[in-house]
């Protein structure tokens, strides 16, 4: 009676200190492990209170650390991505309160998406984490931000009450809604086919695009609520106008990019033809790439897969792990422990068999490392000297949990691996040996592991069945013998405390070493005789199966293949191609390939028709959005311009292509395609704006849309950068989705501002048949997505109605006469370079007999240097010509807005007339009817029916000639716009103009014209200073070079001089103007000329002043009137009119009776709407006179 | 209706302020409730019956146990694949179970048939059981348990693995989340009948 132990499975050795005892801990599926670790350690150091002395518990592998690191890296990056998003859109945007808006969308979206991922079940990490991109997230929040910033900057300078905020913030939103929605469901859209993967894939990256919808949906609430709440709250109500730095930064690009354009728009083909070359040579590099499913994350560990050969003890396999670990720890300083796992544990759920251990290495911090710089090499190393020092074991190098996921992958632990299915174990043997040759010669492949069958040799007990009869046994009854012996049976439990082992009968130890003792046991027959084993079997040592693995019921064998320096799938491919040259299968076998890449080709070929499908998605809204096949067609080709750079960003950094860089891709279409639309709305509202030039819808649309184009890209792009560059734990995932979104944004923007535009003048050149979508679709479509389209719709055969502030916007970039004043601007920029001239270089040149009779040669340079006075004042006049031009330009736009309101002013008292006469042309006509009825009745006169034929007769002269007056005016306003399509107004109702604040004398002061002229006192000032300066004295210096051949004395000699000898002497001069009197005539007549200014000055200032107040007289005449007939006129119309027609209908007066009446009412409503003409009439003369005039 | 909502939260600054804070309370109380961890649970949904067998050897096992359990499994609803392992000694059945279903549904299932499977493996061949309630990435956490520097001569392996099995791992069995706490390693202590067969010859 002993303390045994029962047989073993397995066993665990600590660093080469021999074996141990350890255990792992499983978490519950789908459980919290942050949470469950940070449970166990508080539990574990608890435990180690109760423990008896000596004892202590070592955690080796604890998930947290990884965990840790890894939400560390995601958090790290997600923070400096956010923080760049919002320097960048603070420096854009040139606000800082708006960039902080924007930027406050950030967290709360964030907070949202975690939210949602909570109640949907999605789990933190660093996939779903890993993805998002605060610059896509912000786009829709940036773009009402902008506007309203924009529309802000409109405005007058001045402080502006909150609700008049509201509007203008409600205005600006409700503008751009429809396209910030539009941008943010395209980005939603592209990441749909993501969510179509399944099985591991699926797992892994469904929640990245989870949590990436779950982020965009939040600040798509966000931006159409929160944001304009803020911004109407919070940005700053003063407006002011003045350059910022974003506004430099602006210019800056601005320089760089308009030569690009016009150089591409020359060299159309050129451009296009660069695009496609490098789309090819994208294409090309692409096949090189090389592909693997998802990047290796370091786990910062390592885990060695190490087996003995078959049919080794336990005890074999422990020496050789500590022979191992010794090795580690002594030629490595980087490893901290080394933890060897033998065989299984008491739970066999990864059931090894005691010749195979996993050796987990324990590592130090990158940092602390020497032996090598990174994970590979280090395997490398390790695996080197390993196989150097242990003899007769193999090692295949992985990581803890990349391990674990490569067999739950394939069932298999390593990388790749070949399963051949077959009945025979023998021949299964075969085959893998042959596969595993093979993939020797094979590239990349290494740690090949053959999986061992046979060869466990053991001891079988063939079964003499008559002898077992002769003896009256049986073979149950024997087999209980036997394994009573040897492994032993339970014959009860003993119980120390709470604690129980089993109570197990085996013979002694000694007793059960080799054969022969199996054969001396003997078996008591019934007779009571006992029996030796020997004599009822044969007892011999065989060789035979060791493991046998099933799939699917059937036997398999594998081939187990790490890849190292090359990507899975060439390596595959190779492999296929040489297995099947070499290897003729016999009938019953078959061969399968399984592992990581066989991840990657069923995610690729999902990939490959959902991303089309989403594509093909994001085409039918740009088709029904823009409803033209070849402007969605445009739009599309944004699409392989950015692929370009994706390609090329992957190729430069050395990665293959994985799925993590198939996000990144998809990712970038999504941006791709919102910069496409940015531009291609923006021409088109250009050309319906009148202009048909393409070259010049181009020019100016690219100018317009540079910043929106740049701040996207820039946003997105650099929001990635950390991501790109990170090196922490769990950054070898992000890498390739950062780099390819970095690369393909780069290009993307350069081509979508360069390629495009060429595009478009081609697309645009070629008159397509107009696509229209079948009419039902339309129409269901637009239903679904109907507050998409309002803006979005182009192709209206009706001149769109436009505001006033449209117009004169629209006057003012297009009329000839501001483009020309606005060019006399740059003339005098011009000319203002040529302020400091120092006239010409003088060059002269002797050969001649001047010296003597031989023939010498001379040269001089003179330079003439004018006063030095007379370049500072010449470059005074000119600035103070430039400013002046300036001020023209104001001029001339006042003269031009105010020419512009006056027509529109005009048009819509002509529209509201004729709305008037509409009304009473019914009327007449009714009364007409009425009349001739009376007449056949004979219950009046034919003078009643007369009458009212003329007055119908009459009105319709007078709305005939309003409606002339209509073409005129609307004529009027397009010759002003300089604009090929006739315009049209929104406000066909009288409506009054705005005039409150211009009713200030002073203000008579601010007249464009006043400050012109002002400022020609000024530039008359400067001209006197310079005619002053030319008064001055003028300089000249020179040089001259010359020879004089013949003989000189030097020192007493004669020395003969050649032409080679030369003599040299510079020389000055000085010209002051004794003739002082033309010069001082000249002074006089420009002070003259400032005189004239000066008065002119005056006179203009009076008359302005005289004409200003007459204008005030006028205004408050009719603003007077206007309130008469608002106040009480109109009312008392309206009333006339509902009585007549009532007394009327209740027979109570005559027909000609509700005529007077009516006739009244139209008077009255007639000469309110003059009035109030009259009075626009005055407020925008008022505004004219004082310039205030937006 | 989009005109409508940035209308309304205009001119409700107070409510939209008020929604705010509360996403703002709600995004915390979430986050505090994410579940955190490394990468993402890739692994399948799978349920593993584990059957000892000392002294079969690879080929009896997959006769006896491995192919029985095997054959009564291959009929569950939902099954997408099932893995076997048979060797000296152990037998390892591994179905797994389309993702959609259930765990634990699938484990009852399992648990049904397995009664059936046992009728038909020969006495004394073991024991089926199913394996705990985890996944391959569920071994979160690995600790061994050895004698501080001094002590080492003080307990055996034997002894450090009755610790292991009867302090440790029986009080973190109680920890929520943790489906199973794996021993490794030492030797199970038993108490031991040895017997001479010479001595019990009579």
């Amino acid at each position: 009676m002993q303390y045994g132990s029962a047989i073993r499975y397995g066993a665990m050795t600590y660093n080469d200190d021999g074996e141990t005892v350890g255990a792992l801990v499983l978490m519950l599926k789908g459980a919290n492990a942050s949470k469950v670790i940070g449970d166990v350690k508080e539990r574990i150091a608890e435990i180690s209170k109760t423990l008896p002395q000596g004892v202590e518990i070592d955690p080796f592998l604890d998930r947290s650390k990884l965990v840790g690191r890894a939400i560390s890296t995601v958090t790290r990056n997600l923070a400096e991505g956010a923080l760049i998003v919002i320097f960048v859109l603070v420096v854009f945007l040139g606000n800082l309160r708006a960039g902080l808006i924007v930027a406050s969308v950030i967290p709360l979206s964030m907070l949202f998406a975690i939210s949602l991922m909570n109640v949907f079940g999605v789990s933190g990490n660093l996939m779903s984490l890993g993805a998002i991109d605060f610059g896509l997230i912000v786009d829709g929040a940036v773009i009402i931000v902008e506007t309203v910033l924009h529309q802000l900057a409109m405005r007058k300078p001045g402080r502006l009450a909150q609700s008049v905020m509201d509007h203008e913030v409600h205005y600006s939103a409700n503008k751009m809604m429809s396209s910030a929605t539009f941008g943010q469901i395209i980005i939603l859209i592209v990441y749909f086919p993501i969510l179509a993967l399944t099985g591991i894939e699926g797992k892994m990256f469904r929640p990245m695009a989870e949590t990436v919808a779950f982020a965009i949906i939040g600040a798509l609430i966000l931006s159409l609520t929160y944001v304009p709440m803020m911004s109407a709250l919070f940005l700053s109500k003063k407006v002011k106008h003045k350059r910022t730095l974003s506004d430099r930064i602006m210019e800056i690009f601005q320089k760089a990019y308009t030569p690009l354009i016009h150089l591409a728009l020359k060299r159309r083909i050129l451009t296009i033809v660069i695009a496609i070359v490098l789309f090819i040579g994208s294409l090309v590099t692409f096949k090189y790439l090389g592909a693997e499913f998802i990047p290796s994350l370091d786990e910062g560990d390592f885990a060695i897969e190490m087996r003995v050969m078959t049919g080794s003890s336990l005890s074999q396999t422990v020496e050789a792990t500590q022979k191992a670990a010794k090795v580690l720890k002594d030629n490595f300083p980087e490893v901290k422990e080394v933890v060897g796992k033998i065989g299984s544990s008491e739970i066999p759920t990864d059931p090894m068999p005691v010749e195979a251990a996993d050796v987990m290495v324990i590592l130090k911090d990158k940092k602390d490392w020497t032996s090598a710089s990174n994970k590979d090499e280090l395997a490398e190393k390790m695996q080197a000297k390993l196989e150097e020092n242990v003899p007769g074991v193999t090692f295949g190098f992985q990581q803890p949990i990349q391990m674990r996921f490569n067999e739950l992958i394939s069932g298999a632990k390593q990388d790749l691996v070949v399963k051949v299915f077959g009945d025979d174990l023998d021949m299964l043997a075969k085959y893998a040996e042959q596969i595993g040759d093979i993939a020797q010669t094979v590239k990349g492949s290494a740690d090949i592991y053959v999986e061992q069958v046979t060869g466990l040799p053991q001891i079988v007990v063939h079964y003499n069945r008559s002898q077992i009869a002769r003896f009256g046994l049986n073979i149950a009854e024997i087999n209980r013998v036997i394994q009573a012996g040897f492994a032993g049976t339970s014959a009860g439990l003993v119980f120390e405390g709470e604690r129980r082992y089993d109570l197990v009968i085996r013979l002694e130890k000694e007793n059960r070493q080799s054969i022969e003792d199996i054969k001396n046991l003997s078996v008591t027959t019934p007779a009571g005789i006992q029996v030796p084993i020997s004599q009822l079997a044969d007892v011999e040592m065989e060789i035979g199966p060791n493991q046998i693995q099933r799939e699917d019921t059937r036997r398999r064998i594998m081939v187990g293949i790490n890849v190292r320096g090359r990507d899975v799938n060439s390596l595959v491919q190779e492999l296929q191609q040489k297995i099947d040259q070499k290897i003729k299968f016999e009938p019953g076998y078959s061969l399968t390939y399984g592992g990581a890449f066989k991840n990657l080709q069923e995610a690729s070929a999902r990939l490959s028709i959902a991303v089309p499908v989403a594509l093909l998605l994001i085409f039918f809204l740009l088709f029904i959005s823009f409803n033209s096949f070849k402007q969605a067609l445009l739009i599309f080709t944004a699409i392989p311009l950015s692929a370009i750079g994706g390609v090329f960003a992957l190729w430069i950094r050395g990665m293959p292509f994985s799925i993590s860089a198939g996000i990144g891709f998809i990712a970038l279409f999504g941006v791709a395609v919102l910069n496409g639309i940015v531009l291609i709305a923006e021409f088109n509202s250009l050309k319906k704006s009148g202009i048909t030039n393409l070259r010049e819808i181009v020019i100016m649309g690219t100018r317009v849309r540079l910043r929106p184009v740049l701040m996207t890209a820039t946003v997105a792009s650099l929001g990635f950068f950390p991501m790109a560059l990170s090196h922490g734990s769990g950054a070898e995932v992000q890498k390739p989705l950062a780099t390819v979104v970095i690369g393909g944004l780069i290009t993307a923007t350069f081509l979508t501002l360069l390629v495009l535009p060429v595009l478009y003048t081609y697309f645009e050149g070629i008159k397509w048949k107009k696509m229209k979508a079948g009419a039902t679709i339309t129409v269901l479509l637009v239903l679904m997505f109907s507050p998409l389209v309002t803006n979005a719709q182009t192709n209206q055969p009706k001149p769109q109605p436009q505001t006033l502030e449209m117009i004169i916007q629209k006057a003012v970039t297009q009329n000839a006469s501001v483009k020309s004043a606005t060019l006399d601007i740059h003339k005098q920029e011009y000319l203002r370079k040529t302020a400091t001239d120092f006239g010409k270089t003088n060059i002269e040149g002797q050969y001649g007999q001047s010296n003597s009779r031989r023939w010498d040669t001379y040269f001089s340079v003179n330079q003439n240097i004018p006063n030095p006075g007379l370049f500072g004042a010449q470059k005074k006049l000119a600035n103070a010509r430039i400013k002046e031009s300036k001020l023209n330009v104001n001029v001339v736009k006042n003269d031009l807005i105010y020419n512009v309101k006056s027509v529109y002013y005009q048009l819509n008292y002509l529209l509201a007339y004729r709305q008037l006469l509409y009304a009473q042309d019914t009327v007449y006509q009714n009364f007409l009817k009425a009349a001739d009825l009376r007449y056949k009745t004979g219950e009046s006169t034919l003078l009643e029916a007369k009458t009212a034929q003329t007055q119908l007769d009459e009105i319709k002269n007078v709305a005939a000639k309003n409606e002339g007056d209509i073409l005129i005016a609307q004529k009027e306003l397009q010759t002003l716009l300089n604009s090929a399509a006739p315009i049209a107004i929104t406000d066909s109702m009288i409506i009054k103009a705005d005039a409150a604040s211009f009713l200030h004398p002073a203000d008579s002061l601010s007249s464009p014209v006043l400050k012109l002229i002002q400022q020609k006192i000024e530039v008359a000032n400067h001209a006197v200073q310079v005619r002053r300066a030319e008064a001055g004295p003028d300089f000249s210096i020179g040089y001259f070079n010359q020879s004089i051949i013949g003989m000189q004395p030097v020192k007493g000699q004669e020395i003969y001089f050649g032409a080679g000898n030369r003599f040299w002497g510079v020389q000055a001069s000085i010209s002051i103007p004794l003739f002082y009197k033309p010069y001082k005539n000249k002074i006089k007549a420009a002070k003259v000329d400032a005189q004239i200014a000066q008065k002119q000055f005056e006179l203009y200032s009076t008359n302005i002043r005289g004409k200003y107040d007459q204008a005030i007289s006028e205004y408050l005449k009719q603003e007077k009137s206007v309130r008469y007939y608002e106040a009480s006129a109109l009312p008392n119309a309206e009333f006339i009119r509902r009585q007549a027609q009532s007394a009327f209908q209740q027979g109570e007066i005559q027909y000609v009776e509700l005529l007077q009446a009516l006739r009244t009412y139209s008077e009255i409503r007639s000469n309110y709407l003059q009035t109030v003409h009259q009075f626009n009439r005055s407020v925008i003369e008022l505004q004219y006179l004082s310039g205030k005039n937006n | 209706m989009l005109d409508k909502i940035i209308k309304f939260s205009i001119q409700h600054k107070l409510i939209i302020g008020l929604f705010t804070l509360g996403l703002i309370a709600w995004g915390i109380f979430s986050l505090t409730r994410l579940p955190i961890d490394a990468v993402p649970d890739i692994t399948n949904n799978q349920v593993q019956i584990i059957t000892s067998s000392p002294s079969n050897g690879a080929t009896d096992i997959e006769r006896f146990v491995t192919f029985p359990i095997e054959q009564t499994m291959s009929t569950i609803p939902g099954k997408e694949e099932i893995r076997s392992f048979s060797r000296f000694g152990l037998s390892v059945v591994t179905v797994i179970f389309k993702d959609n279903i259930d765990v634990y549904w699938a484990r009852q299932q399992v648990s049904e048939r397995l009664a059936e499977a046992k009728t038909e493996i020969p006495d004394g061949m073991g024991n089926p059981e199913l394996g705990p309630v985890s996944t391959g990435l569920g071994e979160i956490y690995q600790y061994v348990v050895r004698p501080k520097p001094g002590y080492e001569k003080k307990y055996s392996d034997r002894e450090l693995r009755s610790i292991q099995d009867w302090v440790v791992r029986r009080q973190l069995l109680g920890v929520p989340g943790v489906a199973d706490v794996s021993s490794f390693g030492g030797h199970l202590k038993q108490y031991e009948v040895a017997l001479n067969p010479d001595k019990l010859r009579p």
